[in-house]
């Protein structure tokens, strides 16, 4: 095989669309390096520069979507599966989903902040590395301590279960934290300044340190935390990049700032009773967390209603006004009275919410040309369906955020649209894209 | 501090800054004028050329096929070239602060050039 031939398939970690507009050129700046170096086949370093590159090129902000979206799903499918399984689910199985979640997690948190540029490949392929091995560590952790459980293997642990949720606790804190750590805090220096960047940094880390430890207990509100804190870092470049806009946006421009703080409160409420803020009785925090949790499920639903109204979609809009009326319906039963006929309600809300999840989600993408891939309908409308089957609505709406702000994020920024964007002469334009271009 | 030219683009600004060049020679360029100390892989050149490009910075000035090799050239754009002069100034300060601070009492401490001359 040729110099020239090795090299070519090497770029094949670029992206097809790269590699039209720079194939070419770059080959032949390899082929007059090679003949002044002498070389007869590619460095060992410039192998792996060109793969990290590479994959650094295929970053985008809508791959980091479908990565997250895939997560989300891995880590609905035990409450899906668990009241069609004839006995307790068996906690390997659990395990197995998790350990593939968390990776997919760390990963589309690493690729959005690489597809804006925050970050340079490099650190990204440290940063992932770092986040996958504390993954996989935990995972190798937690299957063994499963399979002492199960007393396929000697016992190590004692029977308070004490060092196994030190060690689980601690290593997840350690994920969460280096993930945050190493990814964001110099993304927010670079956009909001060393001081403000390196708090909201920080403040995000500490949030990550607490949330991820319960991802192996497999606890439906950490889930949901977990999912409300992925929505947090995937809204944060659009907060890092639009902060100085946010005194000066036009009336009918979404704020950032509320979308993101509604959701960092949902994250709040999700994990206070594990902060000690519940009591035995209501280990869930109670009724007041459910009423804060709901009214700030109604403020993310009503930002992009809202967005969604404006720009003429009233289907779109018509969806999340079913979700915001559910969760008039569900403040008012947990502030004045009890159901009547609770598993009747609870029934309706599990459908209501599917659907209304279901509806705002294809119908907007449909709607606006933005044709959304079949194979992403799938895990949608089964996330959606999952989430209603939790049972509990305000526990079901904050893990349903991260498929609003996948709508709203397309709003803010016309760039990060999922699809091919807007068809031309048919949909209605982007009224966001038609004031930065004015 | 938030704009400060990373290392890489510094270099490839330099390059630029004498006039219009493709590729290759922005390499050759920050090799020999760095004395070897920078040497960028083509991947991490190219990579840089487009992050300048799509900070303004720099700009595409056409390709030729030179002695059959395809050949895309750039040259510095006005606010690159304010760009790079901001960052020579920043660090032509920093390197007069450092110089200031040297002993004359003391000059073994004195970098070997200066004692040369």
């Amino acid at each position: 095989m040729s110099l020239h031939e090795r090299y070519r398939r090497l770029l094949r970690w670029y992206p097809r669309e790269w590699r039209q507009r720079n194939e070419r050129i770059v080959l032949d700046t390899f082929a007059e390096r090679a003949e002044d170096l002498g070389l007869h086949r590619p460095l060992l370093g410039d192998v792996v520069s060109i793969a990290s590159h590479g994959l650094a090129a295929r970053a985008s902000f809508r791959t980091a979507c479908t990565i997250a979206a895939t997560a989300i799903v891995l880590l609905a499918l035990p409450h899906l599966l668990a009241p069609l399984w004839p006995e307790p689910m068996p906690a390997i199985l659990e395990h197995i989903l998790l350990g593939v979640a968390v990776p997919l997690v760390v990963l589309a948190a690493v690729v959005t902040t690489l597809s804006h540029g925050f970050i340079t490949a490099g650190r990204a392929c440290t940063v992932l590395l770092i986040g996958i091995a504390f993954s996989l560590l935990l995972r190798v952790t937690a299957s063994f301590i499963v399979a002492t459980d199960q007393q396929w293997l000697f016992s190590l642990i004692d029977e308070s279960g004490i060092q196994s949720s030190l060690l689980l606790t601690a290593g997840g804190w350690m994920l969460g934290s280096t993930l945050v750590g190493c990814l964001l805090v110099p993304a927010f220096s670079a956009k909001l300044g060393r001081t403000a960047g390196t708090a909201f940094g920080v403040a995000l880390s500490i949030i990550a340190g607490t949330v991820f430890p319960y991802l192996t207990r497999g606890r439906p509100l950490a889930i949901a935390a977990l999912i409300v804190f992925l929505v947090a870092v995937l809204s944060a470049p659009a907060l890092a990049q639009t902060h100085k806009s946010e005194r000066e946006r036009p009336r009918r421009t979404p704020s950032v700032v509320i979308f993101v703080s509604a959701c960092l409160i949902c994250a709040g409420v999700a994990i206070a009773p594990f902060l000690g803020l519940g009591s035995p009785e209501n280990p869930d925090g109670g009724p007041a967390m459910e009423v804060a949790m709901t009214i700030c499920s109604a403020i993310m639903a009503g930002v992009v209603g809202r967005v969604l109204l404006l720009d003429g979609h009233r289907a779109g809009a018509a969806g999340l006004a079913i979700l915001i009326l559910i969760c008039g319906i569900h403040l008012g039963v947990t502030l004045f009275a009890e159901p009547t006929a609770p598993g009747l309600l609870d029934t309706a809300t599990v459908v209501l919410v599917s659907i209304g999840m279901a509806l705002a989600a294809i119908a907007v993408f449909a709607r606006f040309g933005w044709p959304l891939p079949i194979w992403m309908v799938a895990p949608l409308a089964l996330a959606a369906f999952s989430i209603g089957a939790s049972g509990v609505i305000a526990q079901g709406l904050p893990s349903t955020a991260f498929i609003w702000s996948v709508i709203f994020l397309q709003y803010l920024r016309p760039e990060w649209q999922l699809g091919r964007g807007p068809v031309p002469g048919g949909a209605v334009p982007n009224p966001l894209a038609a004031e930065r271009a004015s | 501090m938030k704009n400060q030219l990373s290392s890489t683009s510094f270099w490839i600004l330099s390059a630029l800054a004498s006039g219009r060049m493709h590729g290759y020679a922005i390499l050759r360029d920050v090799e020999r004028s760095t004395e070897g100390d920078v040497t960028l892989r083509v991947t991490t050149l190219y990579a840089a050329l487009e992050r300048l490009e799509a900070d303004d910075l720099i700009r595409q000035d056409g390709e030729q096929v030179v002695d059959g090799r395809a050949r895309r050239y750039f040259v510095l754009t006005d606010s690159g070239r304010l760009r790079l002069q901001e960052s020579a100034d920043r660090m032509q300060r920093a390197a007069d602060h450092a110089r200031s601070r040297i002993r004359p009492q003391a000059p073994h401490l004195a970098p070997p050039k200066a004692a040369e001359a």
